[in-house]
C-alpha cells in the first residue's frame, strides 16, 4: 500500500509540474516573497506567523491542485489497481502537503539567509509543530472542498457546519441581543385576543431567554473548535507558549484526522465520475 | 506442424474445460440485480449476470443501454444503488479495465506511463522492464515505447489500454470497447489477442457495438437494452435456438397476407414467402396447413439459423 501511495504521490507531482500550474506555483510564491518579505528585516513572531500563513494558504491550494489532476479520466486505471480508494486520497493529501512544504522551507530559508530575522533556537524549535499541524488541516478542508472527495452535498453541509461555528463563537452574542430586542419589541404590540397576548408572552420568555443565554454552552463549543488557532497565534506573538497553549498543534491534528476520516467516509461510497476532456 | 499441433491439443484441452465449467457452472463474478440510477433516471434496471471463468463474456447493446454503466460498477468505480457484484472466492479476482474512451497523462512516454502501471499493479522492480517489453510486443507497440502518449494515434492508445489493462497478471479483463478507433488489420490483432488471453487462462468481459466481432471472439453473449439484461446466453446455443424458416410459394400473398400476419407476430409475410422467425414446428406446420388450404403451392421450405445480428435485431425490438 505505502508503494502505491508513494508512486501516487510521484505521479501527482509529475503531472503538476508538467503543467503551466508549475510556472503558477513557482509565481505565487515569489510574489509572496516579495509582498511579504521585500523590505523588512522579520521579527522572529512575523517571521513564524507570515511563512505559516503561506504554508497554510498554499497546501490548501497545492490539495486542490492535485486533486483536480486526480480528478482526470487518467486515473481510472490507476484506481481499479488500488486496495482502497483511500490510497488515492492519502496520495492527494501527501502530494499537495509536500508540495507546499517543500516550497514553504524553500521560503524559510531565503528569508533566514537575506532578511535574516533574530531567531533563537527555542523559536526553531517550536516552529515544526505549528506548521505542519496547520499545513496538515487546510490540506484536509481542501479535500472537502474538492470536486474529487465531495459528494452531493458533502461539502455544503461540512463548510455551513464551519460557517455556523464561527459564527456562533464570534457574533452569538450580538446576534442574540438583537433578535432578543426584535422579539420584545413584537411582544409589546398591542393584541386584541387572548390567544395574541399568550403568544406576546411567550415572545417575551424567549427575548429574556436569549439575552440570558449570551455565553452558552453552544458557543464554548464554537470557540473551542478554533481555539487551536488563537491559541497559536498568541503564543508565537509572546514567542513562547503556555502549558495549554503548546497542545493546540495537537488538537488540529485531531481535527484533521476526523476530518480525513470523514473526508475517507465520503470518497468511499461516491461515484468516480472523472473529468473527461 | 509443432505449432499447429500444440494449439489443437491447448484448444482441445482449453475447450473441454469450458464445457466442463459451463456444466458445472463455474464463474469468475456474479452480478446479481444491480439497479443504478443517475438523477433519478435509470441506468441499470435489476441486472442479473454471471462471468464465467476463463471464457468471453461479449455485453452488446445500443448507445445508453448501460455497458458502460456496468463495466464501471464492475471494475469498482461506480457504486450500484442496489444489488451487488459478488466474486466466487472470498478473495476478489484481480480485475485489469480497459476504459471506453482512453486518456493518456500526454507528456508520458509509453515506457514510462507502462512503468507507472507496473509499480502500482506490484510488480517488482526487477521484472518490469522484462514485463512490459512483453506486453509491448504482444499487442505490437514494442517499436513506439519511446513515445510521447499525446502523439500516440487513436489506434495506438487502445493497443496501449489494452497492455495497461494486462499489467499485473489480472485475473478478470474488462475490456470496454476494445477494438473501437482501429483499422481493419489492427482489430483482427486485437481480437486474436483476446482470444489468446483465453489460453493463458484469464476471463474477460468486452463491449461492442460490432456483432461480427462478437461473433468471431466471444463464448457467451448479454445484451443490454435501457439498462435491461433482455437476452444471455451461449453463442453457439443462442444461434441454434432461434433457427428461422422461410415458405416459398407459387404467388403473391396479398390475398392471405393479413390472416397470415395477424396468426402470429413472429411471422413475417413478403411478396412470395412467408419467414417464420420462430422455429416453433407446430407454427410451421399450422402455416403450412393455411397456405395449403388457401390452394398455394409450396415451392421451396429453407430453414437457417439466426446470426447473432437477427437476434440481436429481435430482442432489442422487443
Amino acid at each position: 500500500m505505502m508503494n502505491r501511495i508513494r508512486h501516487l504521490v510521484g505521479y501527482l507531482i509529475y503531472r503538476v509540474f508538467t503543467s503551466w500550474a508549475a510556472v503558477w506555483i513557482i509565481s505565487a510564491t515569489g510574489i509572496f516573497y516579495w509582498l511579504g518579505f521585500r523590505t523588512r528585516t522579520p521579527e522572529a513572531d512575523y517571521f513564524v506567523l507570515v511563512i505559516g500563513l503561506f504554508g497554510a494558504v498554499g497546501t490548501f491550494f497545492s490539495v486542490m491542485m492535485m486533486s483536480s489532476r486526480a480528478n482526470e479520466a487518467q486515473s481510472y486505471p490507476l484506481f481499479v489497481r488500488l486496495e482502497s480508494r483511500v490510497e488515492y486520497l492519502t496520495a492527494v493529501l501527501l502530494a499537495g502537503f509536500l508540495l507546499t512544504l517543500t516550497l514553504q522551507l524553500l521560503l524559510a530559508v531565503v528569508v533566514l539567509i537575506r532578511n535574516a530575522p533574530e531567531l533563537l533556537l527555542g523559536d526553531l524549535l517550536q516552529i515544526p509543530p505549528i506548521w505542519l499541524a496547520v499545513n496538515l488541516l487546510l490540506g484536509v478542508l481542501a479535500l472537502h472542498a474538492s470536486d474529487f472527495v465531495a459528494h452531493g452535498w458533502s461539502r455544503i453541509w461540512l463548510f455551513g457546519l464551519l460557517a455556523t461555528l464561527i459564527f456562533l463563537g464570534e457574533s452569538y452574542s450580538s446576534a442574540a441581543n438583537w433578535l432578543s430586542e426584535r422579539l420584545l419589541t413584537l411582544s409589546y404590540q398591542p393584541t386584541q385576543t387572548q390567544a395574541a397576548q399568550e403568544f406576546a408572552v411567550n415572545l417575551r420568555r424567549t427575548a429574556d431567554w436569549l439575552s440570558a443565554t449570551q455565553e452558552s454552552w453552544l458557543q464554548q463549543v464554537a470557540r473551542s473548535i478554533f481555539w487551536p488557532f488563537e491559541a497559536i497565534i498568541s503564543g508565537s506573538l509572546r514567542r513562547f507558549f503556555l502549558p495549554g497553549e503548546a497542545l493546540a498543534p495537537a488538537v488540529l491534528v485531531l481535527l484533521a484526522t476526523i476530518l480525513f476520516l470523514i473526508a475517507a467516509d465520503v470518497f468511499s461510497g461516491k461515484d468516480l465520475m472523472l473529468v473527461e476532456e | 506442424m509443432n505449432h499447429l499441433f500444440l494449439f489443437s491439443f491447448q484448444f482441445e484441452d482449453w475447450y473441454t474445460k469450458r464445457l466442463n465449467h459451463n456444466q458445472l457452472d463455474i464463474f469468475v463474478l456474479k452480478i446479481e440485480g444491480i439497479n443504478k440510477n443517475y438523477h433519478g433516471s435509470p441506468a441499470l434496471k435489476n441486472v442479473t449476470l454471471k462471468v464465467p471463468e476463463n471464457g468471453i463474456l461479449g455485453i452488446l447493446g445500443p448507445n445508453g443501454a448501460g455497458k458502460t454503466t456496468l463495466f464501471k460498477i464492475i471494475a469498482g468505480l461506480l457504486v450500484a444503488d442496489r444489488g451487488e457484484v459478488v466474486p466466487s472466492s472470498e478473495k476478489w479476482p484481480r480485475i485489469g479495465y480497459k476504459p471506453e474512451r482512453l486518456h493518456f497523462p500526454d507528456r508520458m512516454s509509453v515506457r514510462q506511463y507502462m512503468k507507472l502501471m507496473a509499480n502500482m499493479s506490484g510488480i517488482p522492480a526487477g521484472e518490469q522492464e522484462k514485463t512490459i517489453q512483453e506486453l509491448l510486443a504482444f499487442v505490437g507497440m514494442q517499436a513506439q515505447a519511446g513515445k510521447r502518449l499525446g502523439q500516440c494515434s487513436k489506434g495506438m492508445r487502445q493497443r496501449i489500454g489494452l497492455a495497461q489493462a494486462l499489467l499485473g497478471d489480472p485475473q478478470l479483463l474488462v475490456l470496454d470497447e476494445p477494438t473501437d478507433g482501429l483499422d481493419p488489420v489492427g482489430q483482427g490483432e486485437i481480437l486474436n489477442a483476446i482470444r489468446e488471453l483465453v489460453q493463458w487462462g484469464k476471463t474477460i468481459v468486452l463491449s461492442s457495438h460490432r456483432l461480427d466481432e462478437v461473433t468471431s471472439v466471444c463464448h457467451e453473449i448479454a445484451i443490454l437494452n435501457r439498462g435491461e439484461v433482455i437476452y444471455q446466453n451461449y453463442l453457439d446455443s443462442a444461434v441454434l435456438d432461434r433457427p428461422r424458416a422461410i415458405i416459398f410459394v407459387d404467388r403473391p400473398l396479398d390475398p392471405i397476407k393479413s390472416l397470415l400476419e395477424s396468426f402470429h407476430q413472429e411471422v413475417v409475410v413478403r411478396e412470395r414467402s412467408v419467414v417464420l422467425k420462430a422455429g416453433a414446428a407446430e407454427l410451421r406446420r399450422k402455416i403450412l396447413s393455411i397456405l395449403l388450404s388457401a390452394g398455394f403451392d409450396i415451392l421451396q421450405i429453407e430453414r437457417r439459423q439466426s446470426s447473432l445480428n437477427e437476434i440481436y435485431k429481435e430482442v432489442t425490438r422487443q
